[in-house]
């Protein structure tokens, strides 16, 4: 068999069948944000599915002019990114706390924290609505901050201290012997080698945060402070006879996160064989 | 002068272990554990308890009124109420396919026909879109101009084009078949760690027996990849009971009528399209321990496997 790749054999091929029309479902979204976005809206109507005949950029500059694009982009930056910091280091300082600090009631503790990821945020939703609406802080940037770390945390904390478990206790020791407190050794040690694991945590949840459209929708209503998911959420409602200008806001607002991915992928890469050169 | 070299200090493991008998108080500990605590309990528990609390009352924000538990018999009377519960039924009922479809692609994978790294990033990338960019697209695909119709035309089958999503059986099929679409990447990954932790000592043992294909996958691989299994049904009932709001907001906004509403979608029309917070809290309550029976049923059925 004068195959390339080598490998083929013909059992293979109803698998290859099936992978090559998932792949096609994987892959179509993508062209179709990209081939939609440069069409204008009466070319989509005669042309929905192929390749743009009239390359236009109409559509793209509509989708800025006619939604607050940047400004949103904007908030969700903000958002996500104080959540971020917020997150990483509770989250260390928890599972720090846990894996090398023994201290009474941590088991009961830790499971109280665990058990929380069992809880569908539905739940919570009107009392959180109602208590940030008493405080004056709906359309503000903390609240929705304030939220996105509670719900981040626990899984942040079980993470980290999955991580410190595995660091051996002798580092403990060695820099308790020579003086250190539990609080420099976190900050001197324990914190710079968990950057791997705190790049990984930050990057899950930046996905995870950054797509949230319910909280961000409730707590951040007012156009000024809306996240881009919301915009985005809102532009296919309210435009819904114009698909080149929604799906170029679409395609607008993915960007960020499919360059996180990308970037994602890589340092994953550096971190493993980083990691097997030791 | 010299300086003199630091001497180990006693003291400071003195300082932050205290030993009251057998309760070993770490001070440092707890205040490291402080912070994130805190924000949990006034943020999740507490508000836990407040919804709760709030559904024995009818209430819109601004009056209340103390109500007996009348939500919940009202919602218990309501034929929406019994859509949404049996939409979530049906979701519940998918969840099998959640579970075995990446199960499957990933034992496919595994066995590594030609480009089979190609097909596995592939398979991956529905993973960086977010349930509001899916939504959009996918809605886009099964809407009347949309591309499904035009596929149709284009082979000739012009005569079925619909709007799609406006037939409630078939919204709901397309709206949970476009959830394990956007899903199934992330369980590939998942089943592909777990298969590559299986000893090679037990494939090899099965080849030398000549079983292979389908009866690897059943007889050998699937005990194997137990924990994993269980963990990702686990995880997928939790993901599609409450974490599709975006998918369901962009796609079909809970309709045609409630026939794409599930519960975690009921919440938020009763409580921001409604004004019924009230409701809303209830549901949100039924929905917690929904999801805990459900959860609790699981891990027992698994303990009785072993």
């Amino acid at each position: 068999m004068g195959f390339a790749l080598g490998k083929f054999k013909w059992r293979h091929t109803p698998t290859l069948i099936l992978f090559a029309f998932i792949s096609l479902t994987c892959l179509y979204p993508f062209y179709f944000m990209l081939a939609s976005s440069f069409k204008s809206n009466n070319e989509y109507t005669v042309n929905p599915l192929g390749v743009p005949r009239h390359f236009t950029l109409f559509s793209l500059r509509e989708v800025f002019q006619q939604t607050n694009m940047l400004g949103s982009l904007g908030n969700s930056i903000i958002v996500v990114c104080g959540s971020l910091v917020f997150i990483l280091l509770l989250s260390s300082m928890a599972g720090y706390a846990f894996a090398k600090l023994k201290f009474w009631g941590a088991n009961q503790v830790l499971i109280l924290i665990l058990s929380t990821m069992m809880v569908p945020i539905q739940i919570v939703i009107v009392p959180l609505y109602v208590d940030m609406a008493n405080l004056g802080m709906v359309n503000n940037h903390w609240s929705v901050i304030l939220i996105y770390t509670a719900i981040s945390i626990p899984f942040g904390a079980f993470l980290m201290r999955s991580f410190y478990s595995n660091i051996p206790s002798d580092i403990m020791e060695a820099a308790l012997v020579d003086g250190l407190s539990y609080v420099r050794i976190f900050y001197r040690i324990m914190l710079p080698i968990s950057v791997p694991a705190l790049v990984t945590l930050g990057v899950l949840d930046f996905i995870n945060l950054w797509n949230d459209l319910l909280i961000s929708m409730i707590f951040l209503q007012d156009p000024v402070t809306r996240t881009v998911t919301v915009v985005t959420a809102t532009l296919a409602g309210r435009h819904l006879t114009d698909y080149p200008m929604v799906i170029s806001g679409v395609f607008i607002a993915t960007i960020p996160e499919v360059l996180v991915f990308l970037i994602f992928q890589r340092f994953l890469i550096k971190g493993v064989t980083a990691g097997i050169s030791k | 002068m010299l300086a003199t070299p630091k001497v180990p200090t006693e003291p400071n493991l003195r300082l932050h272990r205290k030993f009251l008998g057998k309760y070993n108080i770490n001070i440092t500990g707890m205040l490291f554990v402080l912070p994130g605590f805190a924000l949990i309990v006034g943020l999740i528990f507490i508000p836990i308890a407040k919804a709760i609390y709030y559904s024995f009352f009818e209430w819109n924000g601004s009056t209340a009124s103390f109500n007996h538990g009348n939500n919940y018999i009202a919602l218990f009377n309501s034929n929406v109420f019994h859509t949404v519960l049996s939409n979530n039924l049906i979701l519940l009922l998918t969840i099998p396919l959640w579970v075995l479809i990446p199960l499957i692609v990933a034992f496919l994978l595994y066995l590594e026909p030609p480009g089979w790294k190609v097909f596995r990033a592939l398979f991956f990338l529905p993973t960086a879109l977010s349930w509001v960019i899916i939504g959009i697209v996918w809605q886009f695909f099964f809407a009347y101009q949309g591309s499904l119709n035009a596929i149709l035309r284009s082979v000739g089958l012009g005569f079925l084009q619909k709007d799609w999503l406006t037939y409630p059986g078939l919204a709901l099929a397309f709206l949970i078949g476009t959830a394990i679409w956007a899903w199934f990447g992330t369980g590939v990954i998942i089943f592909s760690v777990g298969l590559s932790t299986m000893p090679s000592e037990i494939l090899e043992a099965a080849k030398i027996e000549g079983c292979r294909g389908f009866r690897l996958l059943w007889h050998i691989v699937i005990p194997s990849l137990r924990r994993f299994i269980e963990f990702y049904t686990i995880y997928s009932l939790i993901m599609a009971f409450t974490q599709m709001f975006g998918l369901i907001y962009v796609m079909t906004q809970g309709g045609p009528g409630y026939y794409t509403t599930t519960g975690e979608y009921y919440v938020y029309v009763q409580a921001f399209q409604n004004g019924d917070f009230g409701t809303a809290s209830a549901i949100g309550v039924l929905l917690f321990v929904i999801i805990l029976v459900v959860s609790i049923v699981q891990i027992r059925l698994n303990k009785g496997v072993d």
